[in-house]
């Protein structure tokens, strides 16, 4: 390590977030033919406990001749010390600089992310844009992540942006650059013969027409990656072990991906379907391995609804008694209400029940499609106070489509019951805490509420007040989202190109980190928005079901019939039900791989 | 009871101690080298470290001591360099009756601050580390303390090629960094953590000072 950077790492702090050094860091020195740097645009402790980077990242080193590394945002004050010292931005496996990669990729979760994105690459000394990139020696920028559902708002960034499954267009990306590299082909042909594989889209390949500034459609379409058979596919076991404390940190077991329910406003219900699952017997020899080889005294499972795993009852058995015995403790996700059984409770101490109702009547749950009834929320809550848990953490949306205050209130009768249920049926003797946490609704992409407009600001507000003036009860805690980042990542999450020049001056003007409350200035970002001469209530408004969206041009499998179909169904408060193994629901995923 | 002697060098010196304790825990569940376990709400297996080492600042003696009786130290020792992260690798292994608690018995450390450009002020720092009264300044919780570091500095030694600090360690302590940022301030150097390595812990028994190595002799099965 050169010795200025030696000296920098001393002044800030958390240093370890820097230098890596991590048990179980794959062999760096190898012979390597095509080198990666995987970035997370978030800190150390976020990036490294997403459960997407660390199977890319050991996937790519795996593979014969391939390096990967990982980089993620620098926090406030080492970007400081950075700038200040000239040290471009490097990677935490070897101190590389960034430039000195063939490919760099940033796994982008979420819309909040976006102007950590631009930071990095300042600190890295890259042009933001990838036509001030064509003359140069800089790596090929790709990106990837959940935002990649619309990846129009950033697109004039990357030289490809990869849909879909990282374990697929990823690894054949990897592959197809290391082959022309070998063959001495230039950037723009390489990303030529790249845009014909599934998954990846290049920016400059797809146009979105206008007409009188109105998208009329696209020049071509791009096929979303998918991983047939997500039982056989790479997941590591051999899974570094960070030296500081990460966000999560544990081991993970992916039980699946896409699920059943078809909650109308969840983006990622969509957009990871066809559903698959990974068999119970190869999840437990999965988390045998992981217990021994990471050392982590604590075993959790990840999946959008662990409660709709195809044999959840047999594996909590079997990790129970084989993997989660002595000191190893099984820690459980949040639960569908309905699917909860005192045996499901992890193993170790109780902690606090999380269960996510979404809304506070019956009527709202059935237009989002929550099929839990008022009864299974009764039960539950029974069962539990019943095992002795004294805390609950309630989760619920505040700016749905219909929402009226008969359903905010529905949020109040909630925790009255949840209070009045605790002194018939708690076992413990400390009093039951609650804690209720709202987030705004966002009309995300690829849902059945895509074209529903966001509630205004003001709204939101009043909602807000609503709850906090209705639930200043003992015992009982209210946290909420912020309504200011809700519009931006409303306006970020169904943005268009238009978005890019904006991003660019909110990051000039300083906005970085917005995903952190206290580092979120909503101010500089109406700012950006005003000088670039763009109105976010062209972006938060109802969309007609016949326009064209700026993510129309991306084959997710889920059609768009489909969605206006359950949206239909939405404003009739009709239900749609889960599909299982003997019923399809008929929204198109499986045209890109077998469900179930 | 096995008492682990290992280094800590190079990038994870950048780990902070309460952050290392987690890093030989967790070695010692992949190494399976079984430990006995507290007994509280969150059971964990009971060991022992030697003094905190302060941030950046490397080692070539830190002890950890394990509650384990089924294992050689051979065994400990090649389970343990197996499955630590590069840079804390142990030296030795010994098998003791009991926990010799260095935290508590360690009455000085030895440290070596590299650098050739010392020597040249040899005998300004020497007097400057010798006086009587040495009173520094440094940030604490947001305010700032005073601290007189004279008394406890033991011995200075400048050579061609750094200086050799000997100064108290527990109750009272000083940290060298505490040492050569007064330096730095005095004669304006650029001493920072990562130039300092912890080279002995010392034990005073009855009038002697006895190395780490020397006073764990008494406690060896």
């Amino acid at each position: 390590m050169k010795d200025t950077l030696k000296k920098i790492l001393l002044k800030v702090e958390k240093p370890a977030r820097y230098v890596g050094g991590e048990f179980n860091m794959p062999n760096m020195d190898k012979p390597c033919r095509v080198r990666l740097c995987l970035c997370f645009p978030e800190i150390y402790e976020i990036g490294m406990s997403n459960i997407g980077v660390r199977i890319l990242y050991h996937m790519l080193n795996d593979m014969e001749g391939i390096v990967c590394e990982r980089c993620f945002a620098p926090f406030l004050d080492m970007g400081e010390q950075l700038k200040a010292n000239n040290i471009p931005l490097f990677s935490v496996d070897s101190g590389k600089s960034l430039c000195e990669f063939d490919i760099v990729g940033m796994s982008i979760g979420y819309e909040l992310l976006y102007t950590n994105v631009l930071y990095m690459l300042d600190l890295a000394g890259i042009p933001f844009r990838a036509k001030d990139r064509m003359n140069g020696n800089y790596p090929i920028l790709i990106a990837g992540g959940p935002c990649v559902v619309n990846p129009e708002p950033f697109a004039e960034i990357f030289d490809a942006i990869l849909i879909g499954e990282g374990e697929k267009n990823l690894k054949e990306f990897t592959m197809l650059y290391d082959e022309c590299k070998k063959d001495g082909l230039s950037k723009a042909e390489f990303l030529e013969k790249a845009a014909v594989l599934d998954g990846v889209y290049v920016p400059t390949k797809v146009k979105p027409i206008y007409e009188d500034k109105k998208l009329v459609g696209f020049s071509e379409s791009v096929k979303k990656a998918v991983v047939q058979d997500l039982d056989a596919a790479y997941f590591p076991t051999k899974i570094l072990v960070p030296n500081i404390e990460i966000t999560h940190d544990r081991a993970v077991l992916e039980l699946y991906r896409g699920c059943n329910n078809g909650c109308r406003f969840c983006q990622a219900c969509f957009y990871y379907r066809p559903i698959r699952f990974r068999k119970k017997d190869t999840l437990v020899e999965y988390g045998k391995q992981l217990v021994a080889n990471t050392g982590y005294s604590e075993l959790s499972l990840s999946s959008l609804s662990t409660s709709d795993y195809y044999a959840l009852h047999e594996l909590i058995g079997d990790l129970k008694s084989s993997v989660c015995t002595g000191d190893v403790r099984l820690a459980m996700p949040s639960l569908r209400l309905d699917s909860y059984k005192p045996e499901y409770m992890g193993s170790g101490r109780l902690g606090s029940l999380t269960f996510a109702p979404e809304a506070g009547t019956q009527r709202l749950r059935n237009v989002i499609n929550k099929n839990i009834s008022e009864q299974n929320i009764e039960n539950t809550i029974k069962h539990a106070l019943e095992c002795g848990y004294t805390g609950f953490k309630l989760y619920f949306m505040i700016g749905l489509p219909t929402e009226t205050e008969e359903d905010l209130q529905g949020i109040v009768d909630i925790v009255l019951m949840i209070k009045d249920m605790a002194k018939v049926h708690s076992k413990n003797k400390r009093p039951v805490q609650i804690t209720v946490s709202t987030s705004v609704f966002i009309p995300k992409p690829l849902t059945p509420f895509q074209w529903e407009r966001q509630i205004s600001e003001q709204e939101m507000l009043e909602k807000q007040k609503f709850l906090i003036d209705h639930l200043h009860i003992k015992n009982v805690r209210y946290n909420w989202h912020g309504a200011e980042s809700s519009v931006i990542e409303s306006v970020f999450s169904r943005g268009d190109r238009r978005l890019i020049d904006v991003l660019e001056r909110a990051y000039k003007l300083g906005c970085k980190f917005d995903g952190w409350s206290e580092r979120f200035d909503m101010t500089k970002w109406r700012q950006a928005f005003d000088e670039c001469g763009v109105d976010m209530n062209d972006y938060t408004r109802e969309w007609k079901e016949d326009e064209v969206l700026p993510w129309d041009f991306v084959e997710h499998g889920v059609s768009k019939k489909y969605l206006v179909n359950e949206r239909h169904n939405a404003y009739k408060a009709q239900t749609t039900k889960a599909c299982d193994k003997s019923h399809c629901s008929g929204c198109g995923a499986n045209k890109l791989g077998r469900c179930y | 009871m096995k008492v682990i002697r290992h280094i800590k060098k190079g990038n994870i010196c950048c780990v902070s101690h309460i952050d290392s304790m987690r890093v030989l825990q967790r070695t010692l569940i992949r190494a399976q080298i079984s430990t006995k376990m507290s007994e509280g709400f969150n059971p964990h297996p009971i060991t022992y470290t030697s003094h905190p080492l302060p941030l950046g600042v490397a080692s070539e003696e830190e002890f950890f001591v394990v509650a384990n009786e089924d294992m050689t130290t051979q065994q400990v020792l090649e389970a343990f360099n197996n499955n630590i992260p590069n840079g804390m690798e142990a030296t030795q292994c010994f098998d003791c009756i009991k926990n010799p608690n260095f935290a508590k018995n360690v009455n000085y450390c030895e440290y070596f601050v590299s650098g050739n450009e010392f020597f040249a002020l040899k005998k300004q720092i020497e007097e400057y580390l010798k006086q009587d009264s040495l009173v520094v300044r440094f940030p604490f919780k947001g305010t700032e303390k005073e601290q007189d570091i004279a008394p406890l500095i033991l011995d200075v030694n400048v050579k061609k090629d750094g200086i050799i600090l000997v100064l108290a360690a527990g109750n009272p302590n000083l940290r060298p960094d505490r040492v050569t940022d007064a330096l730095n301030e005095k004669f304006a150097l650029k001493i920072g953590a990562n130039d300092i390595i912890r080279t002995k812990q010392l034990i005073v028994k009855e009038g002697k000072t006895l190395t780490a190595t020397e006073f764990l002799q008494e406690f060896i099965k």
